[in-house]
This record gives structure tokens, sequence and C-alpha cells, in this order.
């Protein structure tokens, strides 16, 4: 599964999981965050050795803010233990904080794509302690992790509706991906069309502006010759 | 004219599997502590992991190369003797060595283990090469990427021995082994500690749609809202001078050989070495996959250029210095 487009969208904040987002906002967060902390404790329980990378930044709290996505999410690094949950008004300082796209974000945990690339292309952002990031990184990095079939495994004994409801997602995505682009342009359309027409307006009263300059510099070069004339 | 070895990087064992999966001839690791020159946190290899990876690339036809290629602490060189010792109980297929002293330690105690000379000791002329192979048997060296390839056609003449060549990855424009830029800052080195810009000091700042590369509180580096971004090295660094920014050494690039392949074996190199044990097994998966290609085109006579700028510090790519001399 991979509920990604095959090329990344240009305006990636307009993506079919920005549209999801929109309807999950309202949702509550107490699924939400079990969601999460059983998929973290999953991952945790099949590949033990991440947790010993993870050992010299026990303690580190990681922020990550998804550009696509209406909640935050806390990943807080404790010893022998990961803890992830949705996180909106986080008051305290996080020690790094992680910004880019949902998708993105989620492809880099699967070994799909390069965040290093992902960060020389602008399309991520780090702040804060750079050792614990990398240190994070290089863990998730060391084991070979399915992102979805840990998140389908979470779901236990509903692991097989949850399946055909994310294939089902997975599939709609696809769809949605294709249509975006055409969404997208359906909406600014109109208002870059009056962008343009307004732009169109702006130049030729700037055109106007400067006839009027020179015709004004002029009569004011005429005055002062007829001055001068009348002075002698 | 053999065909050229692929030496790939793997940073964790995740990434060695992916490597070998697609088409390493070789892959190289090191150890998880200041023995390698890839010492960051949260990477590398321990012992055991070591010999799962060494049965995974074996079963699969594939060398397993060891880097123990920075120098050993003065006082303190246990680390690196038990490090040597592990490499010969888990037979792997060649050590790669920088410190001469090491290099001496294995040579008599393990006759049986492969020697490379790593490219930190920054062996670049023949006479050079020759001291190692007569005092300590090395069968390969790993040259400075400061050399250019008529530069290598030259050594390898005079050289009995096999030469391999960065192909793929981060450019360390200045000699190998002998950089200290970024000690002057950080107080930590490629050849001492293992690191060259510890990521312990470094950070970036979003200013607005700029982003500012920070070494040590000294800002290295400022990239304008569409640039493409690079690593705060010293030797990158965009620097103010007579009211002029510009970059002084050399700008974010990645090295990237595919393009002259042919000339590389006309110029009697054995292997190509992809750097970037620190990178992310996606990076290592894509890498990996096109120099197969193109590496298995020239075998049969034939020029496949790959960009993969899409990988590059700064999105962009140079033959470096085979093709260009800048010192
Ligand atoms: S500062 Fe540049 S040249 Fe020096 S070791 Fe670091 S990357 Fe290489």
């Amino acid at each position: 599964m991979s509920f990604r487009p095959d090329n990344h969208n240009e305006n990636e904040e307009f993506s079919p999981l920005f549209m999801a987002g929109l309807m999950i906002r309202p949702l509550p967060r107490a699924p939400l965050n079990l969601l999460l902390q059983y998929t973290a404790d999953h991952i945790q329980k099949s590949h033990p050795a991440i947790l010993t990378r993870l050992e010299q930044i026990a303690g580190t709290v990681f922020l990550i803010q998804p550009t696509d996505f209406p909640h935050d999410i806390r990943l807080t690094i404790q010893k022998n233990h990961v803890s992830c949950q949705i996180e909106d008004e986080f008051m305290g300082l996080a020690d790094v904080t992680i910004c880019g796209p949902l998708l993105s974000l989620m492809d880099m945990m699967d070994g799909k794509l390069d965040g290093d690339a992902l960060f020389f292309s602008r399309h991520l952002t780090i702040e804060g302690d750079t050792a614990a990031l990398l240190t994070l990184r290089n863990a998730v990095d060391s084991d070979d992790i399915d992102l979805w079939a840990e998140i389908i495994a979470s779901f236990g004994l509903l692991a097989g509706p949850a399946k055909a409801v994310l294939n089902l997602g997975d599939h709609l995505y696809q769809s949605l991906s294709r249509n975006m682009g055409l969404i997208g342009r359906a909406i600014t359309l109109p208002l870059s069309k009056r962008c343009e027409g307004l732009e169109h307006d702006n130049q030729n009263l700037r055109n106007r502006l400067d006839h009027l300059d020179k015709m004004l510099t002029k009569t004011q070069n005429r005055l002062q010759s007829l001055s001068r004339k009348t002075k002698i | 004219m053999t065909k050229l070895d692929l030496i790939c990087p793997a940073g964790t064992p995740a990434a060695l599997r992916v490597a070998v999966d697609e088409g390493a001839d070789a892959v190289y690791l090191g150890f998880r502590d200041e023995t390698n020159a890839r010492n960051f946190p949260g990477l590398n290899f321990s012992v055991d992991e070591l010999a799962e990876g060494l049965d995974y690339a074996h079963g699969q036809g594939a060398k397993v190369l060891l880097a123990v290629n920075t120098y050993a602490a003065a006082g303190r060189g246990q680390p690196w003797i038990n490090a040597v010792d592990n490499a010969a109980k888990l037979n792997v297929d060649a050590i790669i060595l920088a410190d001469i002293g090491l290099l001496d330690y294995a040579a008599r105690t393990h006759p049986g283990l492969r020697l490379h000379l790593s490219v930190q000791a920054s062996a670049s002329n023949a006479a050079a090469i020759n001291h190692y192979v007569k005092e300590f048997g090395i069968r390969r060296v790993v040259l400075p990427r400061v050399l250019t390839l008529p530069e290598i056609q030259g050594i390898n003449q005079k050289i009995d021995i096999e030469t391999e060549v960065f192909a793929f990855g981060g450019m360390c424009p200045m000699a190998e082994g002998r950089c200290s830029l970024s000690s002057y800052i950080t107080g930590k080195s490629p050849n001492m500690n293992g690191v060259c810009s510890p990521a312990s000091h470094v950070s970036y700042v979003q200013q607005g749609q700029d982003l500012k590369t920070n070494l040590a509180d000294f800002t290295i580096n400022k990239f304008g809202p569409r640039e493409q971004a690079g690593y705060p090295t010293l030797c990158k660094g965009r620097f103010t001078a007579n009211e002029e920014t510009g970059y002084l050494f050399e700008e974010p690039t990645s090295l990237n050989v595919t393009r002259i392949i042919p000339e590389l074996m006309e110029a009697g190199v054995s292997a190509l070495k992809i750097e970037g044990r620190q990178r992310s097994k996606a990076y290592v998966r894509q890498v990996v996959a096109n120099f197969r290609k193109a590496i298995d085109a020239a075998a049969r006579g034939e020029r496949l250029v790959i960009d993969m700028d899409n990988l590059s510090e700064g999105g962009k790519n140079t033959t470096g210095a085979y093709r260009k001399k800048w010192m």
C-alpha cells in the first residue's frame, strides 16, 4: 500500500490528505491517540533493536508538525519506550521540531524517501537538537518498518476490517490524487484570473502615471524656459 | 579491462540488505564507535549485527569490508585493536585501515586478513602506496578525491595493487585525512573522532522563508526560499569578504561519475565507491541500483549517464577533480 501519488503534488498543502484532514479535525482525539500509541507499541515490539539505538536520546521530545494535517504529533523517547500522541496545544519546549508533508514524513519512516534529499529540496524543515534528530532517523532506518502493515496490525482482532477500510482509503486517495490538480485549478482559476486582471489594470495605471510624469517634466521645463525669456 | 566492483555504503543492517539486494559487489561498514570515520549517533553496527550482515551478504555472493579508518587515540588504542581483532574473528572480506600502527598490528597479528588502505591515509602518489604495499602488504588503495584522471592512470601504471575511487556522494574538496577545518570550530574532526561537522554542533534556523545553517553558532550559509540547501560544512560555507558574498572553497554539490565510467576503467581503476553511510536506505537503494546499471552498461561498452540531482547536496552534481583541478 502506498497512499502516495507517483509524483509529489506541486502544491502539497492542497492534497487529498489536506481534504481528509478537514474531516478528521472535528473527530474526538482519544481514538486517534489510541491508534497512534498502538502503532508505536507494535513497532517497538517487532523491532526491539530500534529501541537500543534510541537509548542515548532518552528524554528527548520531538514535535512533528505535518503541513497538511490538522494535528501535531508529539513523540517522547523514554528509556525502553516511545510514546506517541496528538499534541495541538503543546506548551512545553520540544527538543526537535520537524515540519513537512505528512505523506513524505511517513515515506521517510517507511524507507521509501531519503530525509536528506527532502531537506535539500526544502520540503522538510527541522529545528532544534540535530544530533537527536539524526539518532531518531538512523534508528528508524536501521530496520525494515512497513508502516501500513504496522498500523493494520495495531488494530489487533479488527486488523481484517481495518485493512479493507485502509485499502478503500488507498483506492480513494489514488483517484483523488489524480483529480486533485483538476479540483485545485477549478477552485483557484477564477481567483488567478481575477489576479491577472488586476495585474493588467495595475500595469495600465503604471503606464499612465509614467506618461503623466513625463508630461509634467516637459511642462516644467517649458515653464522654466518661458520665465527665463520673460526676465530677459 | 575488467569489470568494476561496486562498493556500497551500509550505515545500518537494513541499508546493508538493501545494498546487497540492489546488486552491490561489496558493502563497507563500521562499528558503532569512534573507530570509523562515520561515527554518527544511531548509526553503524554492533559485533552481532556485523556477524548477521556477513551471513546475509555472503549468502548472496557479496563481500563485506570493515572500515576502521580513524587514527587510534594516543594512550587509549584498545577500541581500535578490538575492532581489528573482531574483523579477523568474524572473517570479514577486508579491513579498511589508515593508521600505520594499526596496519602494522593487523599485518603481524592476522596475516590472513586482507588489508585496504583507507582514503583517510591520503596516499596520493605511487611512492607512498608502494611503501604501504611493501611494509604491510595492502591489496587495495582508496584514492583521495583530489586526483585527476591522468594522475590516477599514472599511479596505476606504477603500482601492482587495486585502486578504488569515489563515485558518488558528498565531496571532500580538501586532501582527505588532512583537513582540520571541522576541528577549528567544533574541536572534532573526521580523522580523530570520525565526524566532520558533528550533528551535536549543527543547528538549522528558519528565518521566514530563508534557512540559516549554523555550525558551533557560526552561520555557515543562508539559503533563499527557492534555493536547494546543503550541510553546514566549512568547506562549503558561503562567506562575505570585501563586500562580496560567495563560496570560498566549494559550493554545495555531490560527486557523480556515471558519465566518466569508461574513462575510469581506462585509467585502470578496479572499484567504484559510493559515499554515504550516514544516508538513508532510500538513498542506498536508488544510488546502488543506478550504479549497478551504469557499471553493467560500461562493461558492455556503453555509457549510461544517470542524474541523481534529487539526492545531492545543493541539488547539483559534479565529476569533481577527475576532470578539474582546483588546487
Ligand atoms: S570540512 Fe569539508 S573538506 Fe574538510 S573534512 Fe569536512 S567535508 Fe571534507
